[in-house]
C-alpha cells in the first residue's frame, strides 16, 4: 500500500501553475432546461451561459448547454431530460471529452485524465511519450476515479413572477430620488437630474425587483467501472495519428483502426448515465446591493441558487460531495466558503489519501474533524465582494478542530462535508 | 546613488500602495464623504453624494450644483466637479457628460471623454459627441450622429458598515466603477431599449479613427475576445479591433446583437467557431475569426428541443 503523502500531493500540485493546491476534482457537466413559453426566459438563458462552471468542479461541459420544453411539471421534464440524454449519447460524449476524441480520425489521447489526475511527473512523460493507451494503463488507477467522478447536473429553472413586489420597489426608488432632489436644492420640474436618475432606477426595478426562479436540479453521474473501462481501452482505444500528411496516410490504410472508430461510433449501450437524484429549491428574492444593472441580477439570481442546489445535492448525496484541500495548517484553513454551503454548524473530516496498490485505487482514511470558527467564514458566493458582505474580504475559511490534534494534519490533506 | 535609488522605489510603493487603496463612504449630517479603510477621514462630508471606490477613483457630487467630479484615493480632485455625469472607462479613461442649465438630461447634451494622465485635454476638443463607449483593447465606439437615444443612469446602493443593510438615503447617483457598451442602454416601462440608429466609428487613444468614417455603423457592441459585432444596413457583421471587418456585414443577425436568438450552444475555443451569424433564410452556421464556415449553415433558431437529436456536427467533444 502506497501513502500519498502531503508533500508528495504539494509537489504534483506545484507542476499545475498558478495553481498551488490543485488537487482532484469531479467534472460537471450543467444543462439549463428553459422554457421559451414563460417570461424572462431569454433573461435566464443568457445569465445561465455566462456563468462558469464551480471553482470546486473540472468543466466537462459539452456544447449543447440549453434544452427547451414548455412543459412545468417536473417529473416530466426530469423523463424527457432522461431521454434526451440517452437519446444523444452523452454518457459516450463525455467519455470522448475525457480522452479527447478525434472527431475525423477516432483516435484518443490521455492528456485530460493525465493532467486532471495529477499524476506524479514520471508516469505523465512515460504515457506522454508513447501516446498510447498503455500510457493510461500504466497508471495503476487507469483514472478510474477521476472518470467514475463525472456528473450532469441539469436546472429545470422556471420564473417566477412578482409583479405587485416589483410595483412597490419601484415606488421607494421613485420617493428616494425626490429626497435626492430635496438635498441637492434642484427644482421640483422635470429637470431635477436626481429625479430622472432615479426614475431610471425605477425602470431597471419594475424588471428585475421580483425577479425569482424555482429551480430543479437532476443530478446524474457517469458509469465507469472495470468492465467499460476495459471494453474501452481494448476495443476502441488507439492514439491520433499526428497531423503530418504521413501519419495520416498510415493511418488510413490501417483498417483496424477504421474498425475501432466504427465499432465506438455505433455502441450505443456500453456508455451510460445514470440518475443520482433531484433537488428543488426557490431562488432567494433579489438583493440590489452592489449591482448595477439588470443583467447583474439574473445573473447573481441564478448562480446563488445553482450553487445553493448543488450545495444541497451534496448533502443529499454523498458521491457527489467535493473534497477540497487544506490550505494552511496553522492557521487551519481551506478555500471553501458559504457558495460551498459552508455554516457555523458545518464539520468537515479531514482525510488522507492513500493509493491501494491492491484495488488500484485511492482510498482516504480519517485523520480528525475540522469545522468553521465563527466570524471566519469566507463569503465567495456569486459577487459578495461587489455587495461588500461581511466575510467577502477573505481569502480563506478557518476551521478549528473538533476532533484529532494538528500535528495529524498537514497542508494538502482534503477536507469533505459530513454530516 | 544607490541611496536615492531606494527613495525612488519606497517612493513608487508608496504611491501604489495610494492608489490601490480604495477609499470608503461615509455620512456625516446628510452630507458625504470618504475615510480610508482604517477610519480615517481623507475627503471631508460636504458632497451630496458619493460613488462607491472603484479603480481607484470616486465619483462626487457638488452639495449645491448637483454637478459631479473625481478624487483619487489620496483625496485630491482629478475633475472639478462640473460634469453633469461621470462614468468611468476602462484604461484610464472616464466618459463626461454635459447638459447645460435648464438642458433636458440624456437629451441635449454631449460626452466627451477625459484622459485622465491629462486631465485639461478634452478628447474632442470644445465638442461633445452623442454618446461614447468604454475603452477597451485600446479603442472606444463614438457615435457622431444626434439622437434620442436614452442612456442608461447607473445607480448603487448604500450599505451599513457590515454590508449588510441598506440604510439612508439608498441609492447614491453614479458609480466610479467601468462600464460595458451594455451599460449605455436604457430600457423602457416595458422592458425593451431605447435606442436610436447612429454613426458609430472606432477610435484608438491617439483619437485616430480606425474604422471607415464614410461608412459608419448603426448600431456596435462591445468588444469581446477581439470582436465586436456592428450593423450597416440592417445587417451584421463584426469587426476587430483595428476596425477590420473580419466576418462581413452581410447577415440578418448575430450573436450577441439585440433581438438576437439566445443560442444553446456553447462552443469550445478548440472548435475554432467564435461567433454564429444568421442569413436571410433564417440559417445559423459558425465561423471562425477568419469568417470561415466551422459549422455549416443549418435551419436552427438557437433552441434545442428536449425531444431532439442534436446533429453529431453541434457536438463539439
Amino acid at each position: 500500500m502506497l501513502l500519498i503523502t502531503a508533500p508528495a500531493v504539494s509537489l504534483a500540485a506545484q507542476e499545475q501553475e498558478n495553481d498551488v493546491f490543485s488537487y482532484r476534482r469531479s467534472s460537471l457537466y450543467s444543462i439549463l432546461v428553459s422554457h421559451p413559453n414563460q417570461n424572462m426566459d431569454d433573461e435566464i438563458v443568457d445569465a445561465f451561459m455566462a456563468l462558469e462552471t464551480p471553482d470546486k468542479y473540472n468543466d466537462h461541459d459539452l456544447s449543447v448547454k440549453v434544452i427547451t420544453t414548455n412543459i412545468k411539471n417536473r417529473n416530466q421534464v426530469r423523463s424527457l431530460v432522461d431521454g434526451f440524454l440517452r437519446r444523444n449519447q452523452v454518457a459516450k460524449r463525455m467519455v470522448s471529452k475525457w480522452f479527447s476524441r478525434s472527431k475525423e480520425t477516432g483516435g484518443f489521447d490521455p492528456w485530460l485524465v493525465l493532467n486532471r489526475g495529477m499524476y506524479d511527473a514520471t508516469a505523465a512523460d512515460v504515457s506522454m511519450a508513447e501516446q498510447s493507451v498503455r500510457g493510461i494503463s500504466s497508471l495503476a488507477d487507469k483514472g478510474y476515479e477521476l472518470i467514475d467522478n463525472s456528473f450532469v447536473v441539469v436546472n429545470d429553472i422556471q420564473y417566477i413572477d412578482h409583479k405587485a413586489n416589483a410595483n412597490t420597489a419601484a415606488g421607494i426608488l421613485l420617493f428616494l430620488g425626490a429626497m435626492a432632489d430635496a438635498v441637492a436644492g434642484n427644482d421640483s420640474d422635470d429637470s431635477g437630474s436626481f429625479t430622472q436618475l432615479a426614475t431610471l432606477g425605477a425602470t431597471i426595478s419594475l424588471m428585475i425587483a421580483g425577479f425569482q426562479v424555482n429551480i430543479t436540479s437532476h443530478l446524474y453521474q457517469l458509469e465507469w467501472n472495470d468492465a467499460i473501462a476495459d471494453k474501452f481501452y481494448t476495443e476502441y482505444y488507439y492514439d491520433k495519428p499526428l497531423s503530418d500528411s504521413l501519419s495520416m496516410a498510415q493511418f488510413a490504410a490501417d483498417g483496424t483502426l477504421a474498425a475501432k472508430k466504427t465499432a465506438y461510433e455505433n455502441d450505443c449501450t456500453t456508455f451510460n448515465l445514470k440518475y443520482v437524484g433531484s433537488y428543488k429549491a426557490k431562488s432567494n428574492k433579489p438583493v440590489l446591493r452592489g449591482l448595477y444593472n439588470d443583467v447583474d441580477v439574473f445573473r447573481k439570481v441564478l448562480a446563488r441558487a445553482i450553487d445553493k442546489n448543488i450545495v444541497m445535492l451534496q448533502k443529499k448525496y454523498d458521491q457527489f460531495k467535493v473534497k477540497v484541500p487544506l490550505n494552511s495548517v496553522e492557521p487551519l484553513t481551506a478555500q471553501i466558503g458559504m457558495k460551498e454551503g459552508v455554516t457555523a454548524k458545518s464539520k468537515y473530516e479531514v482525510l488522507m489519501p492513500v493509493f491501494d496498490e491492491a484495488t488500484g485505487k485511492f482510498k482516504y482514511t480519517r485523520r480528525g474533524v475540522i469545522a468553521p470558527v465563527p466570524g471566519k467564514i469566507w463569503d465567495n458566493r456569486y459577487m459578495a465582494v461587489e455587495e461588500q458582505a461581511a466575510g467577502s474580504t477573505l481569502q480563506a475559511t478557518e476551521f478549528r478542530i473538533v476532533s484529532g490534534s494538528k500535528a495529524a494534519f498537514s497542508e494538502g490533506m482534503l477536507i469533505r462535508e459530513i454530516k | 546613488m544607490k541611496k536615492s535609488v531606494v527613495t525612488v522605489i519606497s517612493l513608487l510603493c508608496v504611491t501604489a500602495s495610494l492608489c490601490a487603496q480604495n477609499l470608503i463612504p461615509y455620512e456625516r449630517s446628510g452630507k458625504w464623504g470618504y475615510k480610508s479603510p482604517s477610519g480615517e477621514v481623507v475627503v471631508n462630508a460636504k458632497y451630496a453624494a458619493v460613488s462607491r471606490f472603484a479603480d481607484g477613483y470616486g465619483v462626487v457630487y457638488d452639495d449645491k450644483t448637483g454637478l459631479a467630479g473625481l478624487v483619487d484615493a489620496s483625496g485630491r480632485m482629478v475633475l472639478e466637479p462640473k460634469w453633469s455625469y461621470l462614468d468611468l472607462c476602462n484604461e484610464g479613461f472616464v466618459a463626461a457628460y454635459v447638459c447645460g442649465k435648464g438642458k433636458k438630461m440624456w437629451v441635449d447634451g454631449t460626452w466627451t471623454f477625459i484622459d485622465l494622465s491629462r486631465p485639461d485635454s478634452l478628447f474632442f476638443g470644445d465638442r461633445g459627441v452623442d454618446m461614447v463607449g468604454p475603452f477597451i483593447d485600446g479603442v472606444a465606439w463614438v457615435n457622431c450622429a444626434e439622437t434620442k437615444t436614452m442612456r442608461k443612469q447607473r445607480y448603487m446602493p448604500v450599505m451599513d458598515k457590515r454590508g449588510k443593510k441598506e440604510i439612508g438615503r439608498d441609492y447614491l447617483l453614479g458609480v466610479s466603477e467601468s462600464f460595458m457598451m451594455s451599460d449605455l442602454w436604457a430600457r423602457d416601462d416595458d422592458g425593451n431599449y431605447i435606442v436610436y440608429d447612429g454613426q458609430w466609428i472606432l477610435v484608438d487613444k491617439d483619437r485616430n479613427v480606425r474604422t471607415d468614417m464614410e461608412k459608419p455603423y448603426q448600431m456596435v457592441g462591445e468588444f469581446r475576445d477581439g470582436l465586436a459585432w456592428v450593423k450597416r444596413d440592417g445587417l451584421y457583421g463584426y469587426v476587430n479591433i483595428l476596425g477590420e471587418e473580419v466576418i462581413p456585414v452581410i447577415y440578418k443577425s448575430v450573436q450577441g446583437a439585440p433581438g438576437s436568438e439566445t443560442t444553446s450552444l456553447l462552443l469550445r475555443p478548440e472548435s475554432g467557431a467564435v461567433r454564429w451569424v444568421m442569413n436571410g433564410k433564417g440559417e445559423m452556421a459558425w465561423l471562425n475569426e477568419k469568417g470561415e464556415v466551422v459549422i455549416d449553415f443549418v435551419k436552427f433558431n438557437g433552441k434545442i428541443p428536449v425531444g431532439s437529436v442534436v446533429r453529431e456536427s453541434m457536438w463539439d467533444y
